[in-house]
């Protein structure tokens, strides 16, 4: 029985909330120029570092899941935006190089409920 | 302000609960849902959740009803209380403005429908096509020896009834593709005459440029409108040049990804809109939502 493809994302989500866990849901809202992924893409990023579906794979996610790992201690959502760097080791090649905004969702178990959990000296 | 959780999104997607999820992005202002926070919106208009004023739950509500069946998510940026702005010009511009928000829309729609009007020959491969894409499919006929288990194994469900009856008995929604591929163009006249003003995503209608036009044209006289009509592809399917009826499934399925995905294919029937009276162009097609 089909079912809509973000479903299992929020399955995994939610089954890791439910543990106590954050996680952190990465969406790509907006692309300019060459992306690997467009609007709608979705990353799921638990606390232990594994990552559900895709937004592009390679640099981006490494970045991504970067920014998540510091929107997780810090407890709040954001809105971020990422330049795909052209590839280093494939100078002159066609790889992407355009610009990617994504937001990161940062979930919280459900006892957290809406509480944002600030921990003083973890700045941006 | 209130927003809903991950379990509740859970439960209406395994639901199969049709909405449109709205996130805060960004957010200049106290007086909404913080930054990360979602409300569902449903087709009715009622929502589950509070962004912030009534005013911009209003908004929000318009905003959501429009990008319902969206194939992306769209994002909008309204003052709090409701007036939709302009986007930002720079992605780079992150932070709101004062007393603005940004909201993610996401249409979660069930899964694709497709429903096979006719059991015949070219329903078999096309109702297996459809299943290997995650269409949920149905098949209709009102010959019981055609449309039966044995014949279309992948089917989700399959109708034994008059053409008219069974497809008033359905619920067509915005996630429905309609394939009329009946054994006479008389009952795929009927069934069209029924369909035409529904909210399906497509209808494709079978037939030779010649017997559609006849058929297109005598609903016209019958008072359907022709923006109606001119929505409708047929004749069916992509220009594959394809003639056995695997091919021709093939065409249909491959014009319903075109049309779902906005993909810029050519139909077969870009040759007849601009023959049937007041109808539209390839353009209109083109815009289909």
């Amino acid at each position: 029985m089909p079912v809509h493809p973000r479903t299992e994302l929020y399955r995994t989500a939610s089954t890791r909330l439910a543990r106590g866990e954050r996680a952190a849901l990465a969406t790509v809202v907006a692309t300019r120029g060459s992306t690997p992924q467009k609007s709608g893409a979705a990353l799921l990023m638990l606390s232990d570092g594994t990552m559900h579906g895709t937004i592009g794979g390679g640099c981006v996610e490494a970045d991504v899941w970067a920014e998540a790992q510091r929107l997780m201690r810090r407890g709040e959502s954001g809105l971020r935006e990422f330049v795909l760097a052209d590839d280093p080791d494939h100078p002159g090649g066609d790889v992407c190089g355009g610009t990617m905004e994504v937001f990161i969702d940062v979930l919280f178990p459900p006892h957290l409920g809406e509480e944002v959990v600030d921990e003083a000296g973890q700045s941006a | 302000m209130t927003g809903i959780g991950v379990a509740r999104i859970l439960s209406l997607l395994d639901a199969r609960t049709p909405f449109c999820l709205v996130t805060v992005v960004a957010s200049g202002s106290d007086s909404v849902l913080r930054v990360g926070g979602k409300i569902a919106v449903f087709p009715d208009g009622t929502c589950e959740g509070r962004v912030g004023s009534d005013g911009l739950t209003g908004s929000v509500v318009d905003a959501s009803l429009r990008f319902l069946g969206a194939e992306e998510p769209a994002e909008v940026r309204f003052s709090i209380d409701g007036a939709v702005l302009a986007n930002r010009r720079r992605m780079r511009d992150r932070e709101a403005s004062p007393d603005t928000v940004e909201l993610l829309f996401e249409s979660c729609l069930p899964p694709p429908r497709l429903v096979i009007v006719g059991a015949g020959h070219i329903a078999v491969p096309l109702c297996a096509l459809g299943a290997v894409l995650d269409y949920e499919v149905t098949v209709i006929d009102d010959r019981a020896r055609f449309a039966t288990r044995e014949r279309f194994p992948a089917a989700h469900s399959i109708m034994v009834d008059d053409f008219v009856r069974a497809i008033d008995t359905l619920e067509i929604t915005p996630w429905t593709y309609l394939v009329l591929v009946t054994r006479g163009h008389e009952h795929d006249e009927a069934t069209l005459q029924r369909v035409a003003g529904s909210t399906a995503r497509y209808i494709g209608m079978i037939g030779s440029r010649r017997r559609v036009l006849v058929v297109l044209e005598r609903l016209r006289r019958a008072g359907v409108e022709a923006s109606l009509l001119s929505k409708v592809y047929a004749p069916i399917g992509l220009d594959l040049g394809g003639r056995a009826p695997t091919e021709i499934a093939l065409a249909i399925m491959a014009e319903i990804v075109n049309v779902r995905r906005r993909g810029g294919a050519m139909s077969l029937a870009r040759f007849i809109h601009s023959e049937v009276g007041g109808g539209g162009s390839d353009v209109e097609l083109a815009e289909e939502a």
